[in-house]
């Protein structure tokens, strides 16, 4: 190797050979096979037809995001602290005679080059190939997009390495931020107010913001990584300690805990449990407080309330947070599991009583989070919102509901949405508990994508009278996995019991739980889905399967095999 | 001070012909040990040769591929709790969660174990100073260690499994306050079981002993018989010896020319007739150390 740089590129390399390889790979056959699903192999259904092209689009599209957000991972170029147990700047680098300028420097415009050409090439090979769509966002990506996005992230995770959980929190809302800025004008230019100058006009200002961002990042970053070099810490150690002293004067538990289940419950809260509320709690405040005041900007000068069009849309993703970010947290809880340390598995404790007290501090941690929205929401709406399109809303639901109709309805829906929560952070347990990192990596990358594709075919035309036919044929499916749920729930939890995991009793206990909540979601379904063309078996069958059975007489079983390999 | 004489010899460890193998790697290789109720039990051999896989086993995190193990006359795998409960253990890894707080470590582990002994883990907490309020992930790795062997005592485990006790503390607490901690938990009839590649440190404490080389239990048993049954000795020929004599019993051989020095295992008086056949005379004999022995089992020369 002649250059330090050329050092540190083939290390990058030879670390992600494999998912740079696949990453390239998959640029041509999606190209060839786009070309193919918008050529030969389009359908000839007419209703289908028309929608088509946008389901190919969104495939892409979801292809090309997961691609380099895959590419920003390898690239950003860390190395597990194996005492403090987080990823951050490989600290073996200081010791050698290399300046730190080029130390950051290299990671991240090899960085940038590598997501920019594979931006370009999906844009040019994949994504430039396929025909318009008029009422889409336009397709331009600019490239600046991804160049920034790779220097933030780089810069966030090298300069918060003791903040591993603000750190995800960070990233995602800068990402996300980012996406905005970049889709914002291509999904307006040339609708409504929105005139292409002044989409063009917008977009130039959000090049600056861009270009000024990535170089504060690039500085932050050489920042971090030097002092973290001369062992000092991250700029805000003093602030920091203020704050840890502050924590220090909190009120702490000192009386030994009551019971085995008592100190395992409190574990898993710290170990895990907080983090649902800790970021539903996060983002309620992102979209209540800086959020709600750009809503505001938009509002006109006389108003005093965020107006009732975005005051719907913030109420909606508000509701939904807990369970969005539950299906996320729920497969960090999940990987938690993949390793972990001897001194939890030594624990004189079945692998039951460990699974049945995970399972509490997630049900516990979906209530804290539900409680959280409910006592919010209601203020925020009173105190900063115009109501009159949610009051709207809810007259119409008066007009189709009784009153005691209505009342079950909501009741249901809270209920339901609880189930959902508490479903998403403890459905992957068992692949974690399993110890299987290959095996867990691919289901979440399944689920992940099969999620969006599922609701992408559910929120086109599923009320459409053409997709009957659809619907039945779903029907069959439906059945099949419920009766698949069942025979191996029943094959795990007789399993968990033969061989002293699972009393009978915490069977039995949650069996009665899971017929109780499948009933008020199959319940719910039924007065919400009843009156569209959905069948009522398809109802049924799919509120069925929102509870889960048969991971959750896994989860014990698969702790037993990872405990004793 | 060594007990040397228990009036139950009961076995707490039973290990017959274990084998493990991760891929290629044998790990270990038809392993059988019994480990007496009241002894201080040392595991000795180098990085790689078995000790963690085995101590592993013991505690139930690794299944027998052949053989069995038994701990208190239970196998560890299908009865974890009943064998877990009775066992302190302190992990070469030293992995305590780096998120606790020593108060809220010692809380925790006292909910799991009926027989927790709340002064006495205070006592040792003094005694290791280590503040109540630290967090473990600002511990030094000795000071982790410390956590970890509070853990480790404070119920009073009827078996104490240590891997590499020793690693990250310094010479003062290894010899006076680890050492003094083995010989009590000995002398209360408890059982400590510990690996190590200090093997001073071995010899000092342990009353029996295993040597694992590649898998393998080379040399096991009472310390003060394998010591007995082994032996330095300087031979002298009458011509030079281009290469080094075959020595019957000998496990390394050393030297150049006229005289040479080999470690034997054996009766003394079947050594001398082995020497008297290669005319060979015996100048110099002495016990040698359990280093010495551990080398010349692990089939390597001694390092001048």
């Amino acid at each position: 190797m002649s250059s330090p740089a050329l050092a540190i590129l083939w290390e990058i390399w030879r670390k992600n050979r494999l998912g740079l390889i696949v990453i390239l790979a998959a640029i041509p056959v999606w190209a060839l096979l786009s070309r193919l699903l918008t050529g030969p192999l389009q359908p000839s259904d007419d209703a289908i037809k028309t929608i088509w092209p946008v389901l190919v689009l969104l495939a892409d599209g979801l292809a090309m995001w997961i691609s380099l957000f895959a590419l920003g991972v390898m690239f950003c170029y860390t190395e597990t602290d194996p005492r403090r147990g987080h990823a951050r700047f490989p600290s073996r680098l200081f010791a050698l005679p290399v300046r730190t300028t080029l130390l950051v420097s290299c990671p991240m415009i090899y960085g940038v080059i590598a997501v920019v050409a594979v931006a370009f090439a999906w844009e040019k090979l994949v994504l430039g190939s396929l025909p318009r769509v008029e009422w889409m966002p336009q397709r331009f990506l600019p490239l600046l997009f991804p160049a920034a996005a790779m220097v933030l992230m780089q810069a966030t995770v090298w300069s918060l390495p003791a903040f591993p959980g603000n750190r995800l929190l960070v990233l995602a809302v800068l990402l996300f931020g980012l996406l905005w800025l970049t889709i914002e004008p291509n999904a307006h230019a040339g609708v409504g107010d929105w005139s292409l100058e002044r989409a063009a006009s917008y977009q130039n200002r959000t090049s600056i913001v861009l270009a000024g961002a990535s170089a504060l990042a690039y500085l932050a970053a050489l920042v971090a990584v030097e002092r973290d070099r001369r062992g000092g810490s991250f700029g805000w150690a003093a602030l920091w300690r203020r704050v840890c002293g502050l924590l220090e004067m909190l009120p702490r538990r000192t009386k030994p805990f009551r019971s085995l289940a008592a100190a395992q419950l409190w574990f898993e809260w710290r170990r895990g449990g907080f983090l649902l509320p800790l970021y539903v709690g996060a983002f309620m405040a992102l979209i209540l407080g800086p959020v709600g005041w750009i809503v505001r900007i938009e509002s006109p000068p006389s108003s005093t309330a965020i107006d009732a069009e975005p005051t719907v849309t913030m109420f909606y993703l508000i509701l939904a947070l807990p369970i969005v970010l539950a299906f996320i947290i729920g497969k960090r809880l999940a990987e938690i599991e993949l390793n972990p340390p001897a001194f939890q598995l030594l624990r004189p404790v079945t692998c039951g009583e460990l699974v049945v007290r995970k399972l509490q501090m997630a049900a516990f941690s979906a209530a804290v989070s539900w409680v959280m929205v409910l006592v919010v929401t209601p203020l925020w709406l009173a105190l900063w919102c115009d109501t009159s399109m949610l009051a709207q809303g809810w007259r119409t639901l008066q007009t189709s509901y009784s009153t005691p109709g209505l009342c079950a309805l909501l009741s249901l829906g809270f209920l339901t949405a609880v189930a959902l929560t508490w479903r998403w952070l403890v459905t992957s347990l068992y692949l974690g508990l399993w110890g299987r990192p290959k095996i867990f990596i691919g289901s979440a990358a399944c689920s992940f994508i099969g999620g969006w594709l599922l609701l992408i075919v559910l929120a086109i035309n599923f009320d459409h009278p053409k997709q009957l036919k659809q619907w039945q044929e779903l029907t069959r499916y439906l059945a099949i996995l419920v009766a698949l749920k069942w025979l191996v729930g029943v094959w795990a939890f007789c399993g968990a019991h033969r061989r002293g995991l699972l009393t009978a009793r915490v069977i039995f206990a949650y069996i009665a739980i899971w017929l109780g909540v499948t009933l008020c979601v199959v319940a719910f379904a039924w007065l919400a889905l009843s009156r569209t063309i959905i069948p009522k078996p398809a109802i049924i069958l799919g509120a069925m399967l929102v509870f889960p059975l048969a991971s959750i007489g896994l989860a014990p079983l698969a702790l037993a095999a990872h405990r004793s390999r | 001070m060594k007990s040397t004489s228990h009036s139950a010899p009961e076995t707490v460890i039973d290990i017959t012909a274990v084998s493990r193998r991760f891929d290629t790697k044998l790990a270990l290789a038809q392993v059988t040990l019994a480990v007496p109720r009241g002894c201080v039990f040392g595991l000795v051999g180098e990085n790689g040769a078995g000790k963690t896989t085995l101590i592993k086993h013991i505690l139930g995190l690794l299944k027998t591929e052949t053989g069995t193990v038994r701990v208190f006359g239970k196998d560890p795998v299908a009865d974890p709790v009943g064998v877990l409960g009775r066992i302190g253990y302190l992990s070469e890894l030293r992995d305590l969660p780096a998120w606790m707080r020593m108060d809220e470590l010692l809380r925790y582990s006292q909910a799991f174990y009926p027989k927790w002994d709340a002064a006495y883990a205070e006592s040792l907490r003094k005694q290791f100073n280590l503040e109540p309020a630290a967090r473990i992930k600002n511990l030094s790795r000795g000071e982790c260690a410390k956590a970890g062997l509070l853990v480790a005592l404070a119920h009073r485990p009827e078996l104490l499994l240590l891997d590499e006790p020793s690693s990250g503390l310094d010479p003062v607490v290894r010899r006076d306050i680890l050492e003094a901690i083995i010989r009590t938990v000995a002398d209360e009839g408890r059982t400590v079981f510990f690996s190590s590649h200090l093997l001073d440190e071995v010899e000092r404490v342990s009353d029996q002993l295993a040597m694992m080389v590649d898998g393998r239990v080379v040399l096991s048993g009472p310390l003060d018989e394998i010591k007995a049954g082994h032996h330095q000795l300087t031979l002298r020929f009458e011509s030079v010896q281009a290469r080094p004599p075959t020595l019957t019993g000998a496990l390394s051989v050393s030297g150049a020319g006229h005289e040479w020095t080999a470690i034997c295992n054996g009766e003394r008086a079947q050594l001398t007739e082995a020497a008297g056949k290669l005319v060979a005379r015996i100048v110099a004999e002495r016990s040698p150390s359990l280093d010495e022995i551990f080398v010349a089992r692990a089939g390597r020369k001694i390092p001048v």
